[in-house]
């Protein structure tokens, strides 16, 4: 969503309180000057743009090196990638962002604002699923994105990897994972830690890495699952069975489409659900 | 920025005109020249002031406006108007001079001057603006009436003003509490979307107004919307401010979720600090990238007047970075919200995490708060330690902090939930004393008596509850205090003093929560009394009345007792009987059972006494008075004459449990198996034939207890497990022990110890070769005996062989302040059943160490008077009478005890060797030489003692003595 279609999204918000989004790409050059188009693609060094207005008109084209920031409009299936994530669904999210990905891949080097917002998702996708084919595939194709977030989680996620001696990366996941942070890379770090807590058996220290998460990383939804899950799992091996149910309360409600919730089931029968039951 | 109408609600922004507010209707020729007037230090190189002195006076006067010199600016104003008259210019420079009041906050005078203008110059040029300013100067001068219809009048004009009027507008009426007339004021600004500052402040408004209203979803949303884009918000803090008013209208409405929604979109102090650092950044980039006017060309006028409006918002961001970074952080008070809307979903870690990061965090704001809403997290999340680790951290911090006496209550009642009752108690002491007119002094008076009550402090407890009956005659507690405090005095054995405060009691609450009680504890004041009629008459008036299960069988035992008194054994028998059946707790049928049996043994009825505890066994096989009912049937059978049948029965018991380690009852069995076989079996010794006489005995057959001990246990022999094994020589051991064979038996104890892993023995067996190893000085092997037993049985009989153990050692090791925990263990935890005496001694001993004569004296004494206790210990408590007293430097006083040490206990010479030297060493004190000379001689002249090694010190000193 782009400043402009912001503006109108407000002007709907303020009567029903319903936003939309415009379509179409704005590519803003060194100059200044933001063109606004219909059309999009790269060849090489050269974007080639069909602008809005010149309907009919041939493409233009621009050399990369003159490209201050590309802004697309929300593709729907970002849109749609995004309510997925909302309900813990992870795999569904990895389906629609593998696309995705294909689609930004060629501006990820242009500061264009797509490649990261779907990245975001990706990467979360795969950290919730353990989906180590999808992290192979991300790696044929990854490119940095500048922001510091983004680009520590696919790391935090690439050496989380099978196989890899996970104890060495304790002290990353905890200067990551400082309380009160917000980032993907704090809740990713959370979650390792909450795990290696829970193995341990410290319950006490995984309840709070877990639930760091729900408190501070909120935003980041596909991790949330794993973190309920694991905080209930937590608070239940320490006694404390009335909190634990409201936790997996939460996953059943808020997160049905995700395997953190369908794990639940196994291991908490008491947590059945009408939501549960439908599956 | 000409115009910055104040903040809706939060009033904080004034109403300020810039220098450029004035001169757009002085001569157009000089237009550039003024609007580069609103470039602080750009004044064009060339311009048309120099040939205009009236323009030039302008300047000057705006000058001194633009560097906030009022005053002058307003003097230097007013001479000009004077000057120009009514002639051109004059309608700017009126106007400037009342922007310049208002800037000097003389609101009337400014009320004055825009009124003038308006009336002078109807069309002029600012005449909107002047409008817009007469509504402000009613604001500030507080007719919020008049106020509002000017604004309102301005936004019917619309223009460039119109959104700044309506805003305005829709801020004095919410200030009116008109909130619907506000939200459909502030509508046309949103129509075209957040398209201005004053739309994006408008929006603010609109979220604050919603939430006040109840439509606390529509503020969610619109909030939602600008936290997704900060860089259309102007102000952040106040968008901040507008978050926490709609989590809290949510938290009021009692829907937690939505306000964790809400607070989650307030964002801390040093992102906001990030957010608006990275938009004075941009802004001096822009500022950069602006040409520099190098002509009064069209062009460079637009470029002129970019640079200035983007240096006034330049100017706009920088003020608002440093007044967010002077302002206080709130992530305390959002922290402590947050937490407060995750307890009303019954969510307390999630609490706990969030008040612990404003601690990590640094951030000292707020942290009373936080300290205390943390505590209070980790109490309701069922963490009493760290909660209470959390409350001392906020008493100790913050002595006099707001919520100290709670913080004490709190603390105070964790510890009391835990049965801490000597850690919780002081705390409630500390309230009480601080905290005078606290809301929880009643509460705390109560709980303070209750915690000393139940330490066993009666007296101090008795004076705490009538501190409460006269602070709070009409408290919540005060019946129940009134009944406590007769509980003192029941418990101190003062029942002539309790028992009229009971009958009050009863009289005044015949249905009071403790009537029940405060009766039957009538009825044993009278028992003690001995008056035993009156004591049944209140039993049967309390089985009338109440009859609660829960207290019947202590009431009928209790009759069964008045009954035994008055010697109707069996009518107490039959009494007994129905308290056994009735009882709700082992401790009561066991005492019942025993008292029934101690009647009928007086009765003689043996056979009674077997059928009854026969039954009770055969009702209630694991109730823990079942080896003492196996004990007591056995004898009775005995007595009966079936000695035969009570080995039998006795050992068919044995077998059951012998290899069970969590029956403790064995050992006990064992040992009276022993016994039992240790004797002639009565009836097997020949009968002496009349007339024989004692010249013809027949000789006796030959009886061998260790063989019939055999027999008997010859089933069990068969028993490979380690246990049985070493159960089976306990019973060995006992046998010998009752043959006079004590070394023996010892050896026998000692091969159990050496050979069996304590992490096989039962507690008795735990508990006893502890004791041998301990007395061998085998400290650590010891100790792994006593720690299992105090790990594997935790609630037996034995147990405080464990504590005495641990704290023998311990105080062997100079560790004297352990010491004394582990026997006050022994005597809280384990009741002190086997071994009051090594306690006592023990404890007096390490307060001693300990240079606390005081406390140590009365235990000695204890030991010494204590005629069950005779023996060694006697001696040694005497001796350490008299050691007390030498410290204190008393020798006189101490002498005569350790003289009675080597008088009276004489069979004991290692303690008689230690009296005589400290005998002598006070004489030495007393410098009386030649008595101390004598008592050095003793030592050496006694056969007993010669040997022993304090014979050296005796010789070394009285050559020492001898020494001129």
């Amino acid at each position: 969503m782009n400043l402009r279609s912001l503006l109108h999204a407000f002007a709907l918000l303020a009567i029903g309180l319903t936003p939309s989004v415009a379509p179409g790409q704005e590519v803003i050059t060194r100059d200044g000057k933001i063109t606004r188009t219909q059309g999009l693609r790269r060849d090489g060094n050269f974007l080639f743009l069909k602008p809005v207005k010149s309907e009919g008109a041939p493409e233009t084209l621009i050399p990369t090196a003159q490209v201050e920031r590309i802004v697309f409009s929300e593709p729907s299936e970002l849109a749609e990638a995004k309510s997925l994530a909302a309900s813990g669904n992870a795999e569904a999210v990895l389906e629609k962002t593998k696309a995705l990905l294909a689609f930004a891949r060629p501006f990820a080097d242009l500061n264009a604002n797509l490649w990261p917002e779907i990245l975001r998702l990706h990467l979360a996708a795969i950290a919730s699923s353990a989906h180590s084919e999808s992290l192979g595939e991300l790696q044929k194709i990854w490119v940095p994105t500048g922001d510091a977030d983004i680009d520590g989680a696919y790391k935090l996620i690439a050496s989380m990897a099978p196989g890899a001696d996970r104890t060495s990366f304790e002290a990353l996941w905890r200067s990551h994972a400082r309380p009160g942070a917000t980032t993907l890379c704090a809740a990713l770090s959370w979650l390792e830690l909450g795990e290696s807590a829970l193995k341990a058996g410290n319950w006490n220290e995984a309840i709070r890495a877990f639930l760091s998460i729900e408190v501070f990383a909120a935003k980041h939804s596909l991790i949330q699952p794993r973190a309920l899950l694991g905080a209930a799992k937590g608070l239940k091996a320490r006694g404390d069975s009335r909190e634990s149910a409201s936790l997996l309360s939460d996953l059943s409600t808020l997160y049905p489409n995700s395997s953190a919730f369908r794990s639940a089931a196994d291991l908490f029968p008491r947590a059945n659900t009408p939501s549960l039951q439908k599956q | 920025m000409g115009f910055l109408p104040p903040t809706p609600a939060k009033g904080s922004r004034l109403l300020h005109f810039a220098a450029r507010t004035a001169p757009s209707s002085l001569r157009t020729s000089i237009a550039v020249l003024l609007l580069a007037l609103c470039l602080p230090a750009a004044a064009p190189a060339q311009s048309p002031a120099e040939d205009d002195p009236l323009l030039r006076r302008y300047l000057g006067a705006m000058g001194f406006f633009e560097k906030a010199e009022f005053p002058k600016a307003i003097s230097e104003l007013q001479k000009l108007l004077t000057d120009i008259g009514s002639g051109p210019g004059a309608d700017s420079v009126r106007y400037s001079l009342a922007a310049a009041h208002f800037n000097s906050k003389d609101y009337k005078k400014a009320r004055e001057r825009f009124s003038e203008y308006l009336k002078l110059h109807p069309d002029g040029a600012k005449a909107v603006d002047a409008k817009l300013s007469l509504a402000q100067c009613e604001l500030s001068l507080g007719d919020k009436n008049a106020a509002a219809r000017g604004f309102a009048e301005v936004a019917q004009l619309g223009g460039v003003q119109k959104e700044q009027a309506l805003l305005a507008q829709a801020s004095v009426q919410k200030s009116l509490g008109k909130k619907d007339d506000a939200i459909a004021t502030l509508q046309p600004i949103l129509s075209g979307g957040l398209r201005s500052s004053e739309a994006v402040r408008a929006a603010m408004l609109l979220a604050s107004l919603e939430a006040g209203k109840g439509a606390r979803d529509k503020a969610l949303k619109i909030v939602e919307l600008l936290f997704n884009h900060p860089e259309l918000v102007e102000n952040l803090l106040e968008f901040n401010a507008i978050a926490f008013e709609v989590g809290d209208s949510f938290i009021r409405a009692k829907e937690p979720r939505k306000a964790i929604q809400a607070y989650a979109l307030i964002r801390p102090k040093g992102e906001t600090l990030a957010i608006q650092r990275r938009k004075v950044e941009n802004l001096k980039r822009l500022l950069d990238s602006v040409p520099a006017a190098a002509s009064d060309s069209p062009k460079s006028f637009d470029s002129l007047a970019r640079k200035n409006a983007l240096q006034t918002a330049l100017k706009a961001a920088t003020a608002l970075l440093a007044e967010t970074e002077k302002k206080p952080s709130l992530l305390g008070a959002l922290r402590i919200r947050q937490a407060r809307a995750y307890a009303e979903l019954g969510r307390n870690w999630e609490g706990i995490v969030l008040l612990e990061s404003v601690l990590s965090s640094g951030d000292s704001d707020g942290k009373e708060e936080v300290l205390f809403a943390l505590g209070n997290a980790h109490s309701e999340a069922g963490n009493p330690d760290e909660s209470i680790a959390i409350l001392d951290r906020l008493l100790q911090e913050f002595p006099k902090a707001k919520n100290g006496d709670t913080a004490l209550h709190l603390a105070g009642v964790q510890y009391l939930r835990a049965e801490k009752f000597d850690r919780g108690a002081p705390y409630f002491g500390r309230l009480v004393q601080a905290y005078p007119n606290s809301k929880l002094l009643e509460s705390a008076l109560f709980l303070h008596a209750n915690a000393l009550f139940a330490l066993g402090h009666y007296d101090k407890a008795k004076g705490e509850y009538e501190n409460y009956t006269q602070r709070f005659p009409k408290g919540e507690n005060v019946d129940e205090t009134f009944y406590r405090i007769a509980l003192c005095d029941f418990s101190t054995g003062n029942y002539a003093k309790a028992l009229p405060a009971f009958q009050d009691y009863s009289k005044k609450n015949r249905n009071g929560a403790f009537a029940s009680d405060a009766l039957y504890r009538e009825a044993v004041c009278l028992f003690a009394a001995r008056e035993f009629d009156r004591t049944i008459k209140l039993c049967d008036e309390w089985e009338k009345d109440f009859g609660y299960p829960s207290l019947r069988a202590e009431v009928l035992s209790l009759k069964g007792d008045a009954l035994a008194a008055q010697e109707k054994r069996s009518e107490a028998v039959g009494i007994y009987k129905q308290a056994i059946a009735c009882a709700q707790s082992d401790r009561v049928s066991q005492y019942a059972l025993m008292e029934a049996n101690k009647q009928l043994q007086r009765l003689g009825y043996w056979e009674q006494s077997t059928a009854m505890f026969r039954d009770f066994v055969a009702a209630n096989p694991e109730h823990p008075a079942v080896p003492s009912a196996i004990y007591w049937m056995t004898r009775s059978m005995i007595k009966e004459g079936k000695t035969g049948e009570a080995k039998a029965y006795l050992s068919s018991r044995i077998f059951l449990y012998l290899e069970d380690r969590n029956k403790d009852a064995v050992e006990p069995l064992l040992t009276q198996l022993a016994q039992i076989c240790s004797k002639r079996p009565p009836g097997t010794a020949p009968a002496e034939s009349p007339g024989a006489g004692a010249a013809n005995p027949q000789p006796t057959p030959s009886y061998d207890p260790s063989a019939e001990l055999n027999r008997i246990l010859a089933q069990a022999k068969s028993l490979q497990t380690p246990l049985g094994k070493a159960r089976l020589l306990f019973a060995e051991a006992e046998l010998l022990r009752f043959t006079k064979r004590q070394e023996e038996a010892d050896k026998i104890l000692d091969r159990i110890a050496e050979q069996s892993s304590p992490a096989v023995l039962g507690a008795s067996l735990l508990a006893l070769s502890g004791d041998r190893l301990w007395s061998q000085g085998k400290e650590k092997k010891a100790e792994a005996f006593y720690v299992e037993l105090l790990k594997a049985f935790p609630r037996a009989e034995v147990l405080d062989y464990a504590y005495n153990g641990l704290a023998q050692i311990a105080l062997k090791a100079g560790q004297n302040e352990k010491a004394i925990e582990l026997f006050d263990a022994a005597i809280d935890k384990a009741g002190a059943l086997n071994k009051l005496k090594d306690i006592t001694l023990g404890r007096g001993k390490a307060l001693l160490a300990l240079g606390r004569f005081d406390e140590a004296k009365p235990l000695f004494e204890q030991v010494a008077s204590t005629r069950e206790w005779k023996g060694e210990s006697t001696a040694e408590a005497v001796y350490l009478i008299g050691e007390t007293l030498f410290r204190k430097g008393l020798f006189n006083d101490a002498v005569q005890y350790f003289q009675r040490v080597f008088v009276a206990y004489q069979r004991y010479s290692s303690t008689v060797a230690r009296a005589y030297l400290r005998a002598a060493e006070c004489f030495i004190n007393l410098h009386e030489i030649e008595k101390a000379r004598l008592h050095y001689r003793e030592i050496l002249l006694r056969p007993k003692l010669a040997n022993l090694p304090e014979a050296e010190t005796a010789k070394k000193r009285l050559a020492e003595l001898q020494t001129p």
